[in-house]
């Protein structure tokens, strides 16, 4: 039994470069046969073949997979927004990538692009860490990606005055290169050799990638693509303002009209149309009238009714002089909130 | 007299001579105008399948008799289960072992995760073909077909 585990062991341990993607190209494959026999009972001479003999060719595969489950939420006027997506060189060689973004070709969460993100610039991840960092990740092509292996690509791109609900579209392509220099990028490989002659002692190129997604890729070009999309999120805030007649000193609340002493109620109402994203810290100045002068203020979460203030929210009001300072506080993403104010004709 | 009698023997020992030569070659399978064919190999890259085919020549006078036919299965090959042949009847065995022992498929064993299991296909080292006679004059072929990982 001992003797059957060594065995194994040598089977086992004597291995080949062996790679997920396969044999190294360059490898070369021999076969050769033995052959023994008799002639009239009489052993002879044991004759061995010629060696058959085949070098491996350079197959070349790759994808492109965006890594956001969905598309990545960025702020209007933000700068610097990354979306991730990791490469890997399933072709059996060491090879370079270089890389290009496209835009408005299409992304994998059915939503609908209707702006261009800008200054798009595509980073490789330098400390493989997977997070872009832009002191450590500058390098803009992919130098020296082992077979089997990945690597997280960024694009990085700026966000301009949008609304809520905006979708750029970003495509990324992975552009097979010759490897072989480290920190040098490689020419682009942008043809096999399909139509050439072969030989069975040299490395041809055959490419044998998958049609990515994208209008440019195709299969067998030598090139990869998938794409992501960044969607704007941002507070979207409305604000109307509206009054009341309460009272008068004459008529009470029956009736009541715009005289001196008579009661004024101010409405202020402030709308959040984002669909998912609050506004925080919401103020309003409002400056009353020198004829006027302030005697109360509450805030109530809901649209205004002039007529029947709604609940206090406990939202400050306050007044310095003429202006009146409501503080909304955090207006949430579809919500409308009212102020309430109670001034009184001079 | 003697030496004409000495001629005569020696030139019956060359005639009674069977002279057997082997050679191999690997092929690949292409599709032309719609039509599958084997081509000699040279595009090859991981996942092509090679046919090897190995003929053996008797170019003697003398049949030759219990031809035993030996080939080491190339380390970047997986051999495909099967797919060994022989035009003339033979009797095919397999290694696990580099070719210290050969046997049947359903006598072919391994050790994996610590159990002995049977061998698959794919991890056969070597086959074995056994021929009894190849007459004189004559070639006949043994051939498989492997996988390159």
């Amino acid at each position: 039994m001992k003797n059957i585990s060594k065995v194994l062991s040598v089977i086992l341990l004597g291995g080949i470069n062996l790679y997920g993607a396969g044999t190294l190209a360059g490898t070369q494959v021999d076969n050769s046969v033995k052959l023994n026999y008799k002639v009239d009972g009489t052993a002879q001479s044991e004759v061995v073949s010629n060696t058959d003999s085949f070098v491996v060719d350079n197959k070349i595969d790759l994808t492109v997979t965006h890594q956001d489950a969905s598309a990545v939420v960025v702020k209007a006027n933000s700068n610097d927004q990354v979306l991730k997506f990791i490469v890997k060189n399933t072709g059996n060689k060491v090879q370079d990538y270089s890389l290009s973004s496209t835009l408005n070709d299409g992304n994998p969460f059915s939503e609908t692009d209707n702006f261009d993100a800008t200054n798009v610039r595509i980073y490789v991840d330098g400390n493989a860490n997977g997070t872009y960092e832009s002191a450590d990740d500058t390098q803009d092509y992919i130098d020296e990606l082992a077979p089997d292996a990945t690597i997280t690509v960024f694009i990085v791109s700026d966000i301009g005055a949008q609304s809520d609900g905006d979708v750029s579209e970003h495509t990324l392509t992975a552009q097979v290169a010759e490897g072989g220099a480290s920190s040098s990028q490689g020419a682009d490989i942008t043809s096999d050799d399909a139509s050439s002659a072969d030989t069975a002692m040299g490395v041809e190129i055959v490419f044998a990638d998958g049609d990515g997604s994208g209008a440019t890729d195709g299969a067998k070009d030598g090139k990869y693509a998938d794409n992501s999309a960044y969607k704007v999120s941002t507070a979207e805030l409305s604000v109307t303002k509206g009054s009341c007649i309460v009272s008068d000193p004459y008529n009470g609340t029956t009736n009541p009209k715009r005289i001196p002493g008579a009661k004024i109620r101010y409405t202020i109402e402030v709308t959040n149309s984002s669909s998912s994203k609050d506004a925080t810290e919401v103020t309003v100045t409002d400056k009353l009238s020198s004829e006027l002068t302030y005697k109360s203020g509450l805030v109530s979460t809901e649209s205004c009714d002039c007529a029947n203030p709604g609940a206090d929210n406990g939202d400050s009001v306050s007044v310095s002089g003429q202006d009146v300072t409501i503080n909304y506080d955090t207006v949430e993403d579809g919500v409308t909130e009212c102020a309430y104010i109670e001034v009184e004709i001079n | 007299m003697k030496r004409l009698i000495l001629s005569f023997i020696l030139l019956y020992t060359v005639v009674l001579e069977a002279k057997v030569t082997i050679n191999s070659a690997s092929y690949q399978q292409v599709v032309k105008n719609g039509k599958k064919r084997w081509v000699k190999a040279t595009k090859v890259v991981p996942g092509t399948i090679i046919l090897y085919i190995n003929t053996i020549s008797n170019s003697g006078n003398s049949s030759a008799s219990n031809l035993i036919i030996d080939n080491k299965i190339p380390k970047e090959m997986k051999y495909i289960r099967h797919s060994a042949k022989s035009k003339l009847r033979a009797n095919i065995t397999y290694s696990v072992d580099n070719g210290k022992s050969y046997h049947k498929p359903n006598r072919l064993y391994v050790r994996k995760h610590g159990k002995r299991v049977r061998a698959k296909a794919y991890d056969y080292t070597n086959i074995r073909w056994v021929i009894k006679r190849l007459k004189a004059k004559t070639k006949t072929v043994v051939q498989y077909r492997a996988k390159l990982k």
